[in-house]
């Protein structure tokens, strides 16, 4: 079985990863928790992250192209792809929530701008 | 298609803050304009493409029934305004293809113009449904207009539409409006392909899920309809809040997509993480959100993802301030000249207002001033002097009846010679002029008080406390004008010079919230304490709230501040016990006066 750490571990990875999946499935043989524990952290050292101090989101797998970038996806301090709202997301519409002063009015203009198809400055 | 052709948007702007989109685009693509200049009458059937109306008149009156529902008006004020409604549609041809549609003030003077007996259900609905209209056209004057812009022309451009100083209260009924609108003229267009978005700022105000009569309806399953009907009319709303608890759950089940910046509140938290389908070890996170990060969810992925928004200074050139509010209309106003409404013509003399009045009423008494009967001209006349006065000693000081001085009353709210100004004690309803009142009564040389800007309200709990006082002792004298004491930083709103010397200063509590009324009280029950020389000694405080309810939220929030007691040397009561002539004020004060 994985130990909470490891889950969060796998969650950060990406649990579609092939060596991840691996090792999920070796974690179930009695005995082997300990070298998945090392296997798990040794791979998020090759993926750039310090497996003591874990991002808590993993960056977004077979990202489809966006229609409208809205912003870069993020990981730790692993930067991903630009990322964004797609034609098939708008009949769903879009719920934008946050305290005050932290960007909520900016980013919905920065997805009007990109709705209308006007290019950045 | 390409991104962006044949795209727009409409963003219900609560807070004056998307004027800055402006210089990125053609005056023709976006237009800004506030709600005075929305131009759109609810009374009339819109056009849709093809410039017939979308549906028939008597249909449209369904949906002006819905919408007016959200106003806090009843079953029996609804058919009433159906039944007027219909009746000026047919009187103006309407039915049979006219488009001399009444707008909201014509509908006022046709609800004004009804008879029924004093004190039936009708002459209720009346009244009620008097005092909405009145309202809706005081706080939305962009919709009491004679012919509408074409609301689907203007729906070609996007458009900010400026609420900034539109009242809260107003914009569920707005959003109700926009809705339908949308929902009525577009919906025939065929094309369920996604080519406007819809940004409702402030969304909590008319989606929200909290227990609030005026919105129930809206809250109560209307939400996700709401956005239903969007979707049908080929609109991507963009619901935006503070707190995402406060939007309706069944709105929040509904977006497909979620973008969180930082959340503050432990229950908004709790919810965000539902919505966002995070981890527990995700939701702390939330808290820890850098200004433009942001935690999304987007339908096409199953996971959560942690983003940082663009940096806006590459959307905006720097050193380029947002446009000033005139500015913004000066470039919005050749497109909107295009697309022109009517403004409601001139209102008719009050002679002839009051000519035809008495022509429907069937009387034939002689006019006096302005058209208005001397019974009439006599309650303006008083409640102009005098608008903090309760009714009954209006009645008792014209020597009226209470179904005279209603009449009168109600003529002159029909004429909107005066509106009403608030609701005082457990019964009492103030009357004061409107603006349209004090233009008449200027030319008449009527005298006109003068009220603070606490209002009638809070000059009528000033008033009838002093003339309480009065009562009880003539020795008492009264300080009105600059009152002191003023070094506790609070300027009592009456002080009471007792015959020994004594002083009470007095505090009408009334628009102030609680804990800002318990303030001022605590700081003046300090000067309580100061020795007997001191020119700010005061012997005792007193407060006197708008009702009994304000009352106890004054009391609690003065136990809050107070360590959970209650000064000594102050008495909080309520503008019930005042009017009371048997009110006894020597247990009040404790004191031998």
């Amino acid at each position: 079985m994985l130990s909470k750490e490891d889950f969060v571990l796998t969650e950060v990875l990406g649990k579609n990863l092939p060596e991840v999946r691996a090792l999920i499935a070796a974690a179930s043989n009695p005995g082997m928790e300990g070298a998945v524990h090392e296997m798990l952290r040794s791979l998020a050292r090759q993926k750039g992250f310090n497996p003591d101090d874990l991002p808590r989101f993993a960056l977004p797998q077979e990202i489809s192209e966006s229609d409208y970038i809205i912003g870069t996806s993020m990981s730790g301090n692993v930067v991903g792809e630009e990322i964004g709202v797609s034609e098939a997301d708008l009949p769903s519409h879009i719920g934008v929530f946050g305290m005050t002063a932290v960007g909520k009015s900016t980013l919905v203009k920065l997805l009007l701008i990109a709705f209308m198809g006007k290019k950045e400055t | 298609m390409t991104v962006g052709q044949n795209h727009t948007f409409f963003v219900l702007d609560v807070h004056g803050e998307y004027r800055d989109l402006l210089p990125l685009f053609e005056p023709e693509e976006l237009v800004w304009l506030n709600v005075d200049e929305l131009g759109i009458n609810p009374f009339e059937v819109p056009v849709g493409s093809d410039g017939q109306r979308v549906m028939s008149p008597e249909k449209w009156v369904n949906n002006i029934r819905e919408w007016l529902r959200l106003f806090w008006l009843n079953e029996p004020s609804l058919n009433l305004l159906c039944e007027v409604l219909l009746d000026e549609y047919e009187q103006r041809g309407i039915l049979k293809g006219g488009d001399d549609y009444p707008c909201i003030s014509d509908i006022i003077e046709a609800i004004g113009r009804l008879s029924p007996p004093r004190g039936s259900d009708r002459a209720k609905a009346k009244d009620k449904l008097l005092d909405r209209l009145q309202s809706l056209r005081a706080l939305l004057p962009g919709l009491d207009v004679q012919r509408s812009r074409d609301f689907f022309k203007l729906m070609q451009h996007s458009v900010i539409l400026d609420l900034s100083d539109t009242k809260d209260i107003s914009l569920p009924v707005l959003f109700a409006l926009l809705v339908t609108l949308l929902r009525e003229v577009f919906r025939s267009d065929g094309s369920l392909e996604i080519s406007r978005m819809l940004v409702l700022e402030e969304a909590h105000e008319y989606l929200g899920g909290q227990t609030d009569r005026r919105t129930s309806d809206l809250k109560e399953g209307k939400p996700s309809s709401v956005l239903r009907d969007l979707r049908k009319t080929g609109t991507c709303g963009v619901v935006v809040s503070q707190l995402i608890s406060d939007v309706a759950a069944s709105v929040r089940g509904n977006l497909g997509t979620v973008l969180c910046l930082r959340q503050g509140h432990r229950q908004c938290m709790r919810d965000a993480a539902a919505s966002l389908n995070l981890a527990p070890w995700q939701e702390a996170e939330l808290a820890r959100l850098p200004n433009q990060h942001a935690v999304a969810r987007f339908s096409r992925y199953g996971e959560p993802v942690y983003l940082t928004v663009k940096d806006a200074r590459t959307l905006f050139p720097e050193g380029l301030p947002p446009p000033s509010r005139e500015q913004a209309r000066a470039r919005s106003r050749p497109v909107l000249e295009a697309i022109p409404f009517v403004k409601r013509s001139e209102p008719p003399k009050l002679e002839a207002e009051a000519d035809n009045s008495r022509k429907v009423e069937g009387e034939g008494l002689p006019s006096a001033g302005g058209g208005l009967h001397p019974r009439e001209l006599k309650v303006y006349a008083r409640i102009a002097e005098q608008p903090w006065e309760l009714i009954e000693d209006r009645m008792d000081a014209l020597g009226f009846d209470r179904e005279t001085e209603g009449e009168a009353r109600a003529k002159l709210e029909s004429r909107g010679l005066i509106a009403f100004a608030g609701k005082i004690g457990a019964k009492h309803r103030l009357f004061e002029l409107t603006a349209r009142g004090r233009e008449l009564a200027a030319t008449k040389g009527l005298t006109m008080a003068k009220t603070g800007k606490g209002g009638v309200a809070h000059e009528a709990i000033v008033y009838y406390t002093q003339r309480s006082l009065g009562r009880h002792s003539a020795a008492f004298r009264f300080q009105r004008a600059g009152v002191s004491p003023t070094t506790a930083g609070v300027q009592p709103d009456l002080l009471l010079i007792l015959p020994s010397g004594g002083r009470i200063p007095m505090q009408a509590c009334y628009g102030n919230q609680p804990s800002y009324e318990a303030a001022a009280m605590l700081r003046l029950c300090k000067l309580s304490q100061l020795g007997p020389g001191d020119a700010d000694k005061v012997d005792f405080v007193l407060a006197v709230a708008v009702n009994k309810h304000h009352r106890d939220a004054v009391e609690r929030a003065l136990k809050r501040q107070n360590n959970g007691n209650l000064p000594g040397r102050l008495a909080l009561l309520d503008f019930d016990m005042v009017v009371n002539p048997e009110f006894d004020w020597v247990s009040v004060f404790e004191l031998p006066i």
